[in-house]
């Protein structure tokens, strides 16, 4: 299976918002979509999708157009929602019954991700029968709990706004699609809630399917993905695989942690600072070169170093670098 | 793109808005509220007429009439049934001794006699009188090869006295009880249905449209089914559940005449039966005419509530929220009230002419058509022209309302004006 975009194209009179975006994926894995916001990321999710009018270009899975005939697709949209006063079991099995699903195979799906999500007491109120009350051998039987009023079933707007987002990426996930595109799929979410989106989507890698990711979020894109390529006004100004995008700008991230100011041995070989606490620096480096021999200085002057730690830059640093400092991190 | 492609997946939009709907608690208690008041009208109208029946006065206190007619006219007593005073009276052919009043009719070409024998008010028996008179002059004049047109000029109105200088309002004029014509109120109640059935329509398929819209649904919604196939599951669903109210509505409306009937005798709900029965002409139709013409009530309220409910759907197409549903609306009253009140207008004016237009002008043919057609006033063929127009109307704005709703499905901003919505779809582009 693969998918491939090519120069997919659109334009609103004479504003351009997506310029020839081309990318593919030839195995499962995840592949980022990133850009500042207005870059036109959700705008190509959409075009990818048939939502939207294409002025140029073409979306292939295995070669033929990509639709839900050839594909099956599942979407978390950046904009999300729900009916606000319709049953969420309901809607969990209309959505289901558009995807093709068969609505007992639904019901055995949404029961499986609401125990995985845990949503559960959101889709399954509790029974109106009182829960039985054992009595001790000899001893008078307990009087009766009172009876517990049944629960009705929750409509979306009686959801938090991460319950809300557990039932939406049930729906993506309803298909059990092989093409899944989630359009930040993180934001909002509690840390613990984070954890749980994080594992589903490790889970969705590990089964073998093709993800693709937009988020501002760049540490969790770099936790996932393989591939990326960066938007800015409509443009592609960065693409390719992301270790060697890595690799291609060298080791120059050093974090040192020393007992003793050692600004002027750093300044002396013109390294920049990025940032100093009590004696624990951020370095920008020119690359392992001049890493080792502030190092070797520094051990050479009976310096102690705690910590020696180079790296290559952030996608965090890469996308800042790339698109001049326009991204806004919401993480 | 294949028109089925198109539509696929309509069918669960269909069910799932239909569902809805009849789930939703305040149209439920609207519905119920509606039906209750309904049921409770007749009754309680009955009730404050003063229970027994509402036009005591107005009804022969005989029992039993009967109508030996011995002459060759085609008389019998079941004619006397066309009039509310012998509602409540059993009309029976031939000699009867037991009758309460016995009419006689003899004679021939060279003349008829009347005679009225029995017991009961002079009144009683004086209209009675009255009335087989009439119905022999009808009778014999029918017989003697006149035509209905001859008839009507012989029996059409004439006025008494003189003619004053001033103004033809004061003239003294014999007409029949309506000031306006029989047409004209059945002209007047369909436009009321009608235009109850858009207004509802409309409202229920903007609601369900800008529902969506607002709930930030539609991309994943887009992802399954097509725009078209989006609002044609609405429109139906609405479609459905406006024609399932309305029914039930009439029902309610026959449930309350059972009980009043019940709760107050017959008599008390006979002179409604009969104004209806006046007024739909049903005795002298057969069960064929009645199918028939509840076919074409059926197919012009189709053609109407799908003009109004598309019209609907564009207008909510160009909201994004909900709070531009009531400007969305607007349009559509707007449009409605237009064809009502043409219809009320156009239904007090006589003529062929008047009859053709209002049958064929868009917006007002759904409110006049079918109404001209059942009284006689248009052929079939220009009933069937209508409804092509109509239908073609319904396809323009089928497509148009396609077209705008997959460009501005997820258009996001303040609410697309009909300029520029018209300026769009002319240049083809989307709204940013």
């Amino acid at each position: 299976m693969s998918l491939i975009v090519k120069d997919l194209s659109k334009r609103y009179g004479n504003k351009v918002v997506v310029d020839r975006l081309s990318f593919s994926m030839e195995k499962p894995g995840v592949y980022a979509l990133l850009g500042t916001n207005g870059a036109g990321k959700t705008t190509s999710i959409r075009m990818m999708l048939g939502m939207l009018s294409r002025d140029g270009g073409e979306v292939l899975w295995n070669g033929a157009p990509l639709d839900t005939a050839t594909c099956n697709v599942g979407y978390l949209a950046e904009e999300r929602g729900l009916y606000p006063k319709y049953e969420l079991m309901d809607q969990l099995l209309y959505f289901a019954a558009l995807r093709g699903v068969e609505k007992e195979e639904a019901k055995r799906r949404i029961r499986y991700w609401a125990q995985r999500l845990e949503v559960e007491e959101y889709l399954y109120p509790q029974s109106a029968k009182p829960a039985p009350e054992a009595a001790l051998l000899g001893q008078r039987r307990p009087r009766p709990a009172r009876r517990v009023k049944a629960q009705k079933p929750k409509k979306a707007d009686q959801l938090s706004k991460g319950n809300q987002q557990k039932i939406q990426l049930i729906t993506a996930l309803i298909s059990d699609p092989e093409l899944l595109i989630l359009d930040e799929p993180l934001s909002g979410l509690d840390p613990v809630n984070t954890d749980l989106f994080k594992q589903i989507i490790r889970e969705e890698i590990a089964r073998g399917k093709y993800l693709i990711m937009s988020s501002h979020q760049m540490a969790t894109v770099e936790e996932f993905c393989t591939d990326i390529t960066i938007m800015d006004r409509s443009r592609t100004v960065l693409q390719g695989h992301l270790n060697d995008i890595k690799k291609s700008r060298g080791r120059v991230n050093l974090s040192l942690k020393v007992e003793q100011d050692i600004s002027d041995h750093i300044t002396r070989y013109g390294i920049a600072i990025l940032s100093e606490k009590e004696y624990e620096y951020r370095l920008k480096v020119t690359g392992e070169q001049q890493a080792n021999a502030l190092l070797g200085d520094l051990i050479a002057q009976g310096i102690s170093v705690i910590t020696f730690d180079l790296r290559e830059p952030s996608l965090h640093e890469i996308f800042v670098e790339t698109v001049g400092g326009e991204a806004d991190e919401d993480a | 793109m294949k028109m089925r492609e198109q539509l696929s997946g309509s069918t669960q939009v269909f069910r799932f808005t239909l569902r809805q709907f009849f789930r939703s608690r305040a149209n439920n208690i609207s519905l119920l509220v509606m039906l209750l008041a309904i049921l409770a009208s007749m009754p309680l109208l009955t009730y404050i007429q003063g229970g027994e029946t509402a036009q005591p006065d107005e009804r022969a206190k005989l029992d039993w009439v009967a109508v030996d007619n011995r002459t060759a006219l085609p008389l019998s007593a079941s004619i006397l049934a066309q009039e509310p005073f012998w509602s409540g009276t059993k009309l029976t052919d031939g000699p009867s001794q037991q009758a309460d009043a016995v009419v006689t009719v003899t004679g021939g070409a060279e003349g008829y006699t009347v005679a009225v024998t029995g017991q009961g008010s002079a009144y009683d028996l004086s209209i009675l009188e009255m009335d087989i008179c009439y119905y022999v002059d009808q009778a014999r004049t029918a017989a003697s090869g006149i035509t209905q047109q001859q008839m009507d000029v012989l029996y059409s109105d004439y006025y008494v006295g003189e003619e004053p200088e001033s103004s033809a309002e004061e003239l003294w004029v014999e007409t029949d009880d309506e000031a306006m014509p029989q047409g004209f109120w059945v002209q007047y109640g369909y436009a009321i249905a009608v235009m109850m059935l858009c207004l509802m329509s409309a409202s229920y398929v903007i609601r369900a449209v800008v529902e969506e819209k607002g709930s930030k649904l539609v991309e994943l919604l887009l992802l399954s089914v097509k725009p078209l196939a989006l609002l044609m599951g609405k429109i139906l669903a609405a479609m459905v559940y406006v024609f399932g109210m309305l029914l039930m509505m009439v029902l309610s409306w026959v449930g309350s005449l059972a009980i009043a009937a019940a709760v107050f005798g017959k008599d008390s709900v006979a002179h409604i039966t009969g104004t209806l029965t006046e007024l739909l002409s049903v005795e002298q139709m057969g069960l064929a005419q009645l199918l028939s013409i509840g076919a074409v009530l059926v197919v012009s309220l189709l053609l109407g509530y799908l003009t109004m409910s598309v019209l609907g759907g564009l207008s909510g197409a160009c909201c994004s929220g909900i709070e531009d549903a009531g400007s969305a609306s607007s349009t559509v009253t707007l449009v409605t009230m237009a064809g009502y009140l043409g219809a009320c207008v156009f239904g007090a004016i006589p003529g062929k002419g008047v009859a053709l237009f209002s049958s064929l002008c868009p917006v007002l043919s759904m409110f006049c058509a079918p109404v001209q057609y059942v009284q006689g006033n248009i052929s079939l063929w220009v009933l069937l022209i209508s409804w092509v127009l109509q239908a073609l109307v319904v396809a323009a704005l089928m497509l148009l309302t396609a077209k705008v709703y997959a460009d501005l499905i997820i258009y996001r901003g303040s609410r697309i004006r009909y300029k520029e919505l018209l300026r769009m779809v002319r240049s083809g582009k989307e709204a940013a």
